[in-house]
């Protein structure tokens, strides 16, 4: 029993994936979302939860100082806790929620319409599909 | 600039407003008496961090940070930004309207009020005025008034004090350093006396 418990998540044949590569599911799921380009979840000091290039870890550290400021500003204003940012710039947009302890930054395109592609993100973190 | 302000904060769903240069330091604002001179300035200081940080501040149009109860949202300016405190029911399509409107005016107050120097009348005007509001805060709290009045000042920062409204700013931080109610009602009574 202790030697089962001790093997490593990846390594049983349980029909639960395990975290790593769960997470790796929910992130591929949301790159078929029409418009988004690029997903990383990270925890709240901005450092991805998965292997990232720079891109990612860049994505990361981006939506780690948005949310800084905006629990800031929230906290400063009343508005109570903070959900999430959206950025839009000229050349694309970048989302980031607050999900649990965690932080899922999301970059888009500039050519889609912002609200549908959130509601197709909100649809795949609801359902995971 | 103000009454721009108030013609945005029109727009429903929209609680207050303030524009700022890039470094948050010069604001003016349009919020309700409850959003006092210390979270305009903590508001308007966040929100110049946070661009500064980001990668992406010099192509950055706007943002929008979403909570339990309201949004805030601030547009990028040339030469500062203007950020709004919003209800979540507020129409973002009618709001972006409006701001693509105003931009461009806004823009303009925000380069003239940056390039302007002070007028030399107005500035000695704004000193004899706060001397006059420390002499009525320092009776009302006695001798340590001096020291509080400093701080207060400091709190609000000295390159806010361009104009009347920064002068009813430090009146609003000073009158909740009096303990007594009598004490409070005649700074605020003194006060408007100096100031109209």
């Amino acid at each position: 029993m202790a030697e089962q418990n001790s093997n490593p998540p990846e390594s049983t044949e349980s029909a639960a994936p395990a975290p790593q590569a769960a997470l790796r599911q929910s992130l591929e799921r949301l790159l078929k979302v029409p418009g988004v380009t690029l997903a990383v979840m990270s925890d709240q000091n901005g450092i991805p939860l998965d292997d990232q290039d720079d891109r990612g870890q860049s994505l990361a550290a981006q939506g780690k100082v948005l949310m800084e400021g905006a629990i800031l500003a929230g906290k400063t204003m009343g508005v109570g806790e903070s959900k999430s940012v959206a950025v839009h710039d000229h050349n694309g947009r970048m989302l980031v929620y607050t999900l649990d302890a965690r932080y899922l930054h999301i970059s888009v395109t500039k050519d889609v319409k912002l609200a549908l592609v959130e509601a197709a993100i909100s649809k795949v973190l609801a359902t995971g599909s | 600039m103000r009454d721009m302000l108030q013609n945005i904060n029109k727009v429903e769903g929209v609680i207050g407003s303030l524009i700022s240069t890039a470094d948050g330091e010069k604001t003016v604002h349009a919020f309700p008496p409850l959003f006092d001179g210390e979270h305009i300035r903590k508001l308007s200081t966040t929100m110049a961090d946070t661009i500064r940080q980001l990668p992406v501040a010099s192509t950055l149009e706007l943002l929008e940070m979403r909570y339990q109860d309201g949004k805030i949202v601030t547009r990028k300016l040339r030469g500062g930004f203007l950020t709004l405190l919003c209800t979540n029911d507020v129409n973002m399509s009618l709001l972006n309207i409006s701001l693509n409107v105003a931009k461009p005016k806004l823009e303009i107050l925000l380069a003239e009020s940056a390039t302007i120097s002070p007028n030399p009348d107005v500035s000695r005007n704004l000193a004899e005025r706060m001397n006059k509001l420390k002499v009525a805060f320092i009776r009302q709290v006695g001798p340590v008034g001096e020291y509080l009045f400093e701080e207060s000042i400091k709190k609000l920062g000295t390159a806010a004090f361009q104009d009347d409204d920064d002068l009813v700013d430090l009146v609003d931080l000073l009158k909740d350093e009096i303990e007594s109610i009598v004490g409070k009602t005649e700074f605020i009574n003194e006060s408007i006396t100096i100031l109209s």
